[in-house]
Parts: C-alpha cells; structure tokens; sequence
C-alpha cells in the first residue's frame, strides 16, 4: 500500500504489516522483481537516490537488508 | 455457537428431555447483525433487556440465535453473603462473578467479549461510529479516550448512533454495519450526559464496577429502527477528551492513520492479508484526522463542518 511519503506492506509469510520509508519500500520492489546481489543493489540505489556509491552508502544498504532480512522481509543470499 | 431456536410447534410436543427446554426460554433480542440470547433467573436483569433494547429489536422466535447467554447465580456459599451473578457463554465462564446487582454492566460486557472473539466475518475496529445522511464517521479510540461520551452526545443531537464500541466493516463491500447497544458511560461522564442532553434515556448507576460509576445510556429508538441499515465510511477522526482544550483538529497522515486503525482493530492479526487490503481501502477513501476536545459544545459543531466539507 503506497502513501504519499511511506509504505504499508503486509508480509504473508509472517502476518506482520510494516510501516516503510521510500528507500526500504523502493529495495524490496527491486529484490521482488528479480533477486540480486549486494553490490547491484548498491549500485541501483545510488543512481536512483542521485548518491555516490561510496562506503557510507554500502554501509548504508547493508545496515538496511540486515534490518529487512531481520524482519523476514528480504532473504540473506547464501555465501556458497 | 450457533443455536436454532425450536420450532413454534414443538410446544405442543411432549419433549422427554428436560435439558431441551432452556433453549426455548430466554429474552431473545437482535443487536444490529446478530440475535442474542440471555437466559437468567434474574428478573431485574430481564427488566433492564427490555428497557434497553426494547419489543422492536425482538427477532422472530425460529431466528438462528449467534450468542446465546446465561447470566446465572453464583455459588450458593458465595451468594449467601453477597449475591452473585456469572457470565456463562458456551459452556465456559470467562469472568469471575460480579455482584448481583451488577448483572447488567456484566452482560453487556460479555456480549463485547463475545462478538470480539467471535464476530469475524467482519473486520471489527474499536471504534464508536455515528451516521449522518448515509455517511458515517468512525471514532476509533482506545478505552478512556471518551469514544463514547461523544458517540452517546451525537446520538442526542440527530446523528444515528451505529456504535460506541464496535466498526463493523463487511469486507466484501466495506460497508459499516450497525450494532446500536446500551453506551455505558463511566465516572464524570455519566452527569456531562446528563447536562448535555437532559432528556437523554439513562439507566441507574451501577457504583464502584471494575471501570469506576457506570450508568448506560438507551440507544435512541432510530438507531435500533435502523439497525439493519448499513453506512458508508466517510471520515475518520481519532479522538482524544483533554479537559478544558480547544478543539485541536488536525489532518492524519494516511500511513500513520492505517497504522492506527491496524493496532486498533480487534482481529486485524487474525484476518490478514483481507483485513489488509479492506483497512488500506478504507483510509484510501476516508480522509483522517486527529482530534483533541474539551467540551461536547464545541466539539460536535466543528465534526459537522468537517463532515460537510468532506462531502463538498
């Protein structure tokens, strides 16, 4: 459910809805679509948020799917 | 749960079994979508069904009864020393007893307890709801907001009374439907009524319940006339009682709106993803806001004008 400045999004998965601001909102609309690495994500959003994909925007996203992973929003990649 | 009442013509049948016969008994009434049962040996109980809800909210005898009651004696021990009165429901008690001659306040409850735990066929928000020229404003709150109070005040001044406790959103086509019952109105609000609308109906005051003084006010005859009658949400203000305030009404912004009327609901969890979309719908199409009153007088001028200028 889309507001003006937030997200409502209701997780089938676990019955929990979650209250999300544009740039969640706009990285889970991303992984939905097609899944992808970290660094595609990194690269997508920071185009799209007009931001330098330097360190703190890596730090950034990664604090960001951590917290979404955390939610069981988004699923960690496996390393193998 | 669900009990057919018997047949007219079983009364002349001879019924061998003796634990038939209570279903027969009872004050039968019709609360908005449902038929209600109670079934008690209190006669003072019986007494207050009828002042309350009335011979128009009578269904017919053969109506498939939702909620069949028993508001019964308490133990015999017990009831030696103070009179008591129990909540049966379904062959559980889910209430310690009250005092006898708080029976009423008990059923009342109860019959709240009930429909929260029982009613989900509807998305059901706790929430007061008045209807005016087939709009409807929802009043969610949280117990102590003064729902109520102001629900009972509108009710007395031209609005249609569908609730002070229960939004009943059908979720198929996200009409509201009514439950117009007894609005118990608690402590200071008992004499702010009072003054506010001498000739509203109030019952006795039942003193020192769990929820402080409660007296409950007669749910107008219109609003039970009307009870089958469904209403179109068009707006929803969250309201707050902050004594000797201004009117403070302001626009909700539509998530933290949605993310309210969710924690407020009483079986969003329970419906899910239906309960999701119909919630989302609904603060879609209904503009929000928050409110904070002090005073019935200046409050219900400033709703009307806020529902006029949602219509405009």
């Amino acid at each position: 459910m889309q507001w003006p400045t937030e997200n409502s999004l209701f997780s089938r998965e676990t019955g929990e809805t979650h209250l999300l601001t544009e740039l969640p909102a706009f990285v889970l609309r991303y992984l939905s679509e097609k899944g992808s690495s970290f660094e595609t994500v990194c690269k997508m959003t920071a185009d799209a948020c007009d931001s330098a994909n330097d360190y703190n925007w890596r730090k950034t996203i990664a604090d960001l799917l951590a917290s979404l992973a955390d939610s069981e929003l988004a699923e960690r990649q496996s390393q193998a | 749960m669900i009990l057919q009442a018997p047949h007219p013509r079983a009364a002349n049948v001879k019924i061998s079994n003796r634990a038939l016969r209570p279903q027969s008994t009872g004050t039968l009434f019709q609360t908005g979508p449902f038929i209600v049962r109670i079934e008690t040996p209190f006669s003072e109980l019986r007494e207050r069904l009828a002042w309350c809800y009335g011979r128009d909210t009578t269904p017919a005898p053969d109506s498939l009864v939702q909620f069949q009651i028993r508001i019964d004696r308490g133990s015999r021990f017990r009831g030696g020393i103070a009179p008591q009165a129990v909540f049966r429901f379904e062959n559980s008690t889910p209430f310690q007893p009250f005092p006898r001659s708080h029976a009423f306040p008990l059923m009342e409850w109860g019959l709240n307890w009930c429909i929260a735990n029982r009613a989900h066929q509807f998305l059901m928000l706790h929430s007061a709801v008045v209807e005016r020229d087939g709009r409807a404003l929802i009043l969610p709150a949280t117990p102590g907001s003064g729902k109520s109070t102001l629900a009972a005040a509108m009710a007395q001044v031209g609005w249609r009374l569908l609730s002070d406790e229960f939004g009943l959103v059908d979720y198929q086509t996200g009409l509201l439907h009514p439950l117009p019952r007894a609005v118990p109105l608690k402590n200071a609000s008992i004499d702010l009524i009072r003054r506010f609308a001498p000739m509203a109906a109030i019952g006795p005051t039942y003193a020192r319940t769990r929820k402080g003084d409660v007296a409950h006010m007669r749910p107008p005859l219109e609003s039970l006339r009307r009870q089958q009658e469904t209403a179109r949400p068009a707006c929803i203000v969250f309201p707050r009682f902050v004594p000797d305030s201004p009117v403070r009404l302001q626009q909700q912004q539509e998530s933290l709106a949605f993310t309210r009327l969710a924690h407020n609901s009483f079986n969003y969890r329970l419906l899910g993803a239906v309960a999701f979309t119909q919630l989302g719908a609904l603060v879609q199409h209904s503009p929000c806001y928050d409110l904070q009153y002090g005073r019935l007088e200046d409050v219900i001028p400033a709703l009307e004008r806020l529902m006029q200028s949602a219509a405009a």
